[in-house]
């Protein structure tokens, strides 16, 4: 059976165990990713999507439909993430984690240079704030438009977009060596 | 804000496609106008890409439900299902309601005959399996008859008590990680309506958003 998140969410209202129980395999993967993306704590990780999703469970009937299923548990799974980088004192970087379980998705064609300089995006993307480093994964892991990323973490669309804007600023100042500094800027006009 | 800088706003989103189309639209001209703009397209296109190819682990999602199912049965500190062999052996439904039985919750059932209604409301899905599981079995009648309830995320302590009080039961245990109690019905309950129509009656009522009999350990076979 392939029901709608949102009928498998209002059956899950109604106490609907199989329902909750597809639901949570849908969503295990993408909220886990999502909160090892944030967290950078694989060891976090499994804990964490029970704990979004027992929320899930239990507030399942206070899920009004004015977004997607599937915003609404990704903004569960972004408060969780916030709490446990909070409690963790700093958002750890994902990079050195148990590199044997990591599974890198990129093909083996892929030149060592952009290997490199992919990984070097990724390190510095760890420099970000969690805040920030929501709305790029949000958008770029994920997929969501702004306007649903607004709903998942809770803010106005504008202020997603700027944190996106300030995200890109950070990262290009890390990750451009200063000779190339300013090279596309164009928006500052300081030279 | 100048134009350039409205739209440069907006690249994140056209790179990665989900611009409503006149924002899309607009964003394309003003980009097969402006360098800056296809040049912080091509940063982007790298950002995403370094994002998307990212290494990440691959979690077994089965593996995360029984975790959830294991957590819950360690929030309860009784019930005779312990085993973890025997919830592999179950159906998913069953064993989630054994363990929360081993959670031990509930309620109960018992003189909700005032509000009986015609049809059970939970599990109104021909698939869902409370309603086959929700057959209260003739072998429970030996002991104290328990439900398994979860209320309803507004219902206050009075409205919780009146309705503790017109069924003649008790909450032994709960809440579950999952909110789930369990009640124990007055023994003098046992003999009324059948134990069927009373969990019937008390799925109908608008505080209870489930409500399951469950056997009494002792008595079950
Ligand atoms: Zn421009």
């Amino acid at each position: 059976m392939n029901l709608e998140d949102s009928a498998l969410l209002a059956a899950v209202a109604e106490g609907d165990v199989q329902a909750f129980e597809k639901l949570f395999l849908r969503y295990h993967q993408p909220v886990a990713a999502f909160l090892f993306k944030m967290t950078g704590r694989r060891g976090l990780v499994e804990e964490l999507v029970n704990d979004v999703m027992v929320v899930v469970w239990q507030k399942a009937q206070t899920f009004a439909g004015r977004s997607r299923v599937s915003t609404w548990i990704m903004g569960v799974a972004y408060r969780k993430a916030l709490k446990a980088i909070a409690k963790l004192g700093r958002a750890p970087t994902m990079v050195a984690v148990e590199p044997d379980l990591l599974v890198d998705e990129a093909g083996p064609d892929l030149d060592l240079a952009d290997t490199e300089r992919r990984d070097q995006i990724r390190r510095t993307l760890t420099k970000l704030s969690p805040e920030h480093r929501a709305v790029v994964e949000l958008t770029y892991y994920l997929g969501y438009s702004y306007a649903e990323i607004a709903q998942i973490v809770g803010c106005p669309e504008n202020t997603v977009k700027t944190r996106m804007f300030y995200a890109r600023r950070k990262l290009r100042a890390l990750i451009q060596p200063s000779h190339t500094a300013g090279r596309e800027e164009g928006r500052t006009g300081s030279r | 804000m100048t134009e350039h800088e409205q739209f440069d706003l907006l690249l994140p989103w056209r790179v990665n496609g989900t611009l409503e189309i006149e924002e899309h639209e607009q964003v394309r001209l003003h980009t097969s106008n402006c360098v800056t703009c296809r040049s912080q397209l091509r940063e982007l296109e790298e950002l995403r890409d370094a994002v998307r190819k990212g290494p990440v682990p691959s979690f077994d999602a089965a593996a995360g439900f029984r975790k959830l199912e294991e957590r819950l049965a360690g929030d309860a500190a009784i019930g005779p299902v312990t085993g973890s062999a025997r919830f592999r052996s179950l159906p998913g439904a069953l064993r989630w309601l054994l363990l929360a039985q081993a959670a031990a919750l509930v309620l109960v059932a018992g003189l909700f005959v005032a509000r009986r209604i015609e049809q059970a409301p939970v599990g109104s899905e021909p698939s869902a399996p409370f309603r086959t599981l929700a057959a209260p079995r003739p072998e429970i009648l030996g002991g104290a008859p328990r439900v398994r309830v979860l209320f309803s995320e507004g219902i206050t302590e009075q409205e919780l008590r009146e309705l503790l009080h017109e069924m003649g039961g008790r909450i032994v245990d709960g809440p579950s990680s999952l909110g789930l109690f369990v009640i124990e019905l007055d023994a003098g309950a046992v003999d009324g309506p059948s134990l069927a129509d009373r969990v019937a009656a008390l799925r109908g009522h608008d505080g209870v958003r489930f409500a399951e009999l469950v056997g009494s350990p002792s008595t079950r076979p």
